[in-house]
């Protein structure tokens, strides 16, 4: 475990790193910082301690070995058909999503800061869910305006009153962190309908192991071997009736859903099925799985398809994907649908805004980790404000994603900005409006040398017997340089995210002052 | 006032039916001024019916029919009564109650009666038309209503078949025509736009000796407002008349979406569906 450490004080007085050589020049010297936080180059051009064998691993590779590299691994992803659908591009297209192969290194220490502040946000967010849908507790005492949550599109009344396993209505949240300026990390949005991403994580790690080994010889990274053990506990233990030995399925819209290929890993990974709508039916408020021997009894869903697509009786009667009478089954407590239906009202772009206020009423805590700023375009004060300043802020319509529905005011045109402000002043309570924040940055290969590209990153908590905070994430990059969109569908890219076992990290912390 | 009320739902399927799952919301709610003596709801064929209540307060009972089977019946059986609720044909709102209108907690309280919905929706200029001059004309919120009553009862034709289900408040402003449920919709559309809270009501009506009253095999849809320290207050703009003790509540909600009184999903052929409705003054007292 001594390992890493006793790497950088083995490294500390001899001067390898930091002499220029040729490959450093070419790589490293057009490393331009900006005003972000740069997670692995310091103020003083210096790598910051945890980066440090990183740093000069990269100074060691050729820039031949390094393209020999970049293309065999962006091969390994198209040969194992590890692509996304993107929409909106009337192409239909499936790509694959870019990979860099520098990764995010998270010391523990910074990593326990992180597991504490998401586990409380987890269970907050989940408390007002059973809140929202029984007392109202936190409306009635007026913490959240009424009108925000009982009128959000996201808002199911037809889940009202049902009390679901273990009061957990979150079986899985993604939650989206960003640096700011001072490397601060703060929660960008959270996602506790159907967060995708986790095969990503797990390829770009067995990518990374496969392609760049000798990455590793000086980290003890956390490894993710049995995390998938672990998510089959945590639906397990969700299941109704605590019934010791559940079936469960993964419920996908199919194999043209851009996620599915999330989906299909999950369920293999998991050692669950991978089901469709049409191979599940109720019966007597239970529900069933076709299969070549009848039927069998499902006890767990863990549903990839939308809240208003899963039902045709409670909810869209035009669609096919979903399972008719299934929300009677959940209602009766038959069957556990995870996530809980009815989760998008607190995961509202809007409702956002109150998640600190929801941690301190359920929890009487204060948010260890702290949201971005967000005005809410609804109350007409903070609107002037956005109406004023929308050249330096982001604006996000509540209700779309994946960096749809956007509006960066520092990088928008003149026209892009008036047409927002059209719809601002249309449908104020759509809107809500950030700072924009220089998110923290990292680098990303770019062929002939390494530039600053921006990144943030996604965290995945389980919830079950105790949530737990799994031990890497999704680290997104946006490849192209200067942009702060780092959403697939928009052109971001994927890094690998090591989280480091070595307790010895912690001292190095303080010894980062002695590099700068 | 006490009634006995009956309803027979009857579908015919062209060619049978199977894996039927079906949902209704079909008993008299026991809220306010009306009590339900009793009720009980029978499926042919013989079906158990799990019965929850809705986030508006509804009983929804929901039943699965497995087998094959080409007809099935719902027969529902009540006895309601109901006491009139007292001095709602002419009152003045004090200073104070049409001030609670604007009030934060006030709008907060009754959110989901004061949105637009689906079936609500109605363009500004449109509202603003509408509603002008009967805003202007009235000396608080309660007598915009009950001119608002008569204004659609005025402005609209009753036409049954005029419309579908689907019809929305919009279209009923345009085509100046419609049932009950059309009625109701414009009417919602209307009050929420002037701040108050108003929802859509679905159950019977007792027509009785005066066949004056309008009202589609006594099925009846009409709207309720809420007065700041007045219970909900039942306003039918169908037959332009203040809700005393002749309309049966079944369901409540914010338009027609909340309270469907019966649906279904199942493998099969075509349906046909005949309901008949009774509502008869009970002879016991």
């Amino acid at each position: 475990m001594a390992k890493y450490y006793n790497k950088i004080i083995e490294q500390k007085p001899s001067t390898s790193g930091f002499v220029k050589t040729e490959e450093e020049k070419v790589l490293f010297d057009l490393y331009k910082l900006n005003s972000s936080y740069d997670e692995m180059i310091d103020k003083n051009k210096q790598p910051r301690t945890h980066c440090y064998p990183m740093y000069d691993r990269l100074l060691k590779m050729s820039p031949e070995e390094m393209e020999k590299r970049h293309a065999f691994a962006h091969g390994d992803f198209l040969r194992q058909g590890i692509t996304f659908t993107v929409y909106n591009d009337n192409k239909g297209t499936e790509r694959t999503m870019p990979f860099d192969f520098v990764p995010k290194v998270i010391p523990q220490k910074e990593w326990h800061q992180i597991e504490k502040g998401l586990i409380q946000r987890f269970e907050a967010l989940n408390m007002f869910l059973d809140d929202v849908y029984h007392d109202q507790k936190i409306l009635k005492d007026k913490v959240i305006p009424r009108d925000l949550i009982v009128n959000c599109p996201h808002f199911f009344h037809q889940v009202a009153h049902i009390d679901v396993p273990a009061r957990q209505h979150i079986f899985m949240a993604g939650i989206d962190l960003i640096r700011d300026e001072k490397g601060e990390y703060r929660v960008l949005e959270d996602n506790l309908r159907n967060p995708s991403g986790l095969s990503y994580v797990f390829q770009n790690r067995y990518v990374m192991r496969k392609v760049y080994p000798e990455l590793f010889y000086d980290y003890s990274v956390q490894s993710l071997e049995n995390q998938f053990s672990k998510i089959h506990a945590s639906m397990s233990y969700l299941a109704p009736h605590q019934n010791p030995d559940p079936t469960i399925v993964l419920l996908t819209p199919g194999v043209f859903n851009s996620a599915y290929y999330d989906h299909s890993f999950i369920a293999q990974r998991s050692g669950i099925e991978l089901v469709e709508g049409r191979d599940l039916v109720v019966q007597n408020r239970s529900v069933y799985m076709k299969t070549s021997r009848g039927l069998k009894k499902v006890d767990v869903i863990y549903r990839r398809i939308d809240d208003e697509f899963l039902d045709p009786l409670e909810f869209r009667e035009d669609s096919l994907l979903g399972v008719p009478g299934l929300v009677d089954a959940y209602r009766a407590g038959n069957v556990s649908i995870l996530n809980g239906i009815g989760n998008g009202v607190a995961d509202d772009k809007a409702v956002y805004h109150y998640v600190p206020d929801m941690i301190r009423y359920y929890l009487g805590e204060e948010p260890l980790v702290k949201n971005v700023d967000t005005y809410l375009c609804r109350d007409e004060e903070q609107r002037a404000y956005v109406l004023e300043h929308l050249d330096e802020l982001v604006v996000k319509a509540t209700n779309a994603s994946g960096g749809y529905g956007m509006l960066i005011g520092p990088h928008a045109t003149g026209e892009e900005i008036e047409k927002f402000r059209e719809q601002i002043q249309i449908n104020p309570s759509e809107y809500i409006a950030q700072p924009t924040i220089n998110l923290s940055s990292l680098p990303a290969y770019k062929g002939d040398r390494f530039a600053a590209c921006h990144v943030d990153l996604r965290v995945f908590i389980f919830g079950g017997e105790t949530p737990t905070v799994f031990p890497g994430g999704l680290t997104r990059v946006a490849l192209k340089e200067g942009s702060l969109v780092v959403n697939s569908s928009q052109g971001g890219g994927a890094k690998d995210t090591w989280v480091l076992q070595d307790e010895e990290v912690d001292h190095q912390e303080e010894g980062e002052q002695s590099h700068a | 006032m006490k009634f006995e009320v009956s309803q027979t739902n009857h579908y015919d399927y062209s060619l049978p039916v199977k894996q039927s799952i079906n949902q209704f919301k079909l008993k008299p709610i026991d809220e306010g001024k009306q009590r339900c003596l009793s009720y009980t709801a029978t499926i042919d064929p013989p079906s158990e019916t799990f019965i929850h209540r809705d986030y508006w307060g509804n009983a929804v009972e929901t039943f699965y029919l497995w087998e094959e089977h080409d007809f099935l019946t719902i027969d529902t059986n009540s006895i309601v009564e109901i006491t009139p609720l007292e001095g709602i044909d002419e009152f003045t709102l004090s200073e104070e109650q049409k001030m609670a209108f604007q009030t934060f907690d006030f709008r907060q309280e009754y959110a989901e009666f004061l949105t637009g919905t689906d079936y609500t929706h109605l363009p500004d200029e449109i509202l603003h038309e509408a509603t002008d001059e009967l805003w202007q004309n009235s000396r608080d919120p309660y007598e915009f209503v009950k001119m608002l009553n008569a204004y659609l009862y005025e402005k609209l034709s009753y036409r049954s078949g005029a419309t579908t289900v689907k019809t929305t408040a919009q279209e009923v402003f345009e085509k100046r025509e419609g049932v009950c449920q059309d009625y109701t919709h414009l009417m919602l559309a209307l009050c929420r736009y002037r701040g108050i809270p108003a929802r859509y009501v679905s159950g019977y009506i007792y027509i009785g000796e005066n066949s004056a009253l309008r009202g589609d095999a006594a099925t009846h849809a009409w709207v309720e407002v809420k007065m700041p320290g007045w219970p909900w207050i039942g306003i039918d703009p169908t037959n332009n008349i203040i809700v005393k003790d002749q309309h049966i509540k079944v369901a409540v909600g914010r338009d027609y979406r909340d309270i469907v009184p019966l649906k279904g999903v199942y493998i099969g052929g075509d349906q046909t569906l005949a309901v008949s409705v009774s509502v008869k003054k009970s002879e016991e007292s």
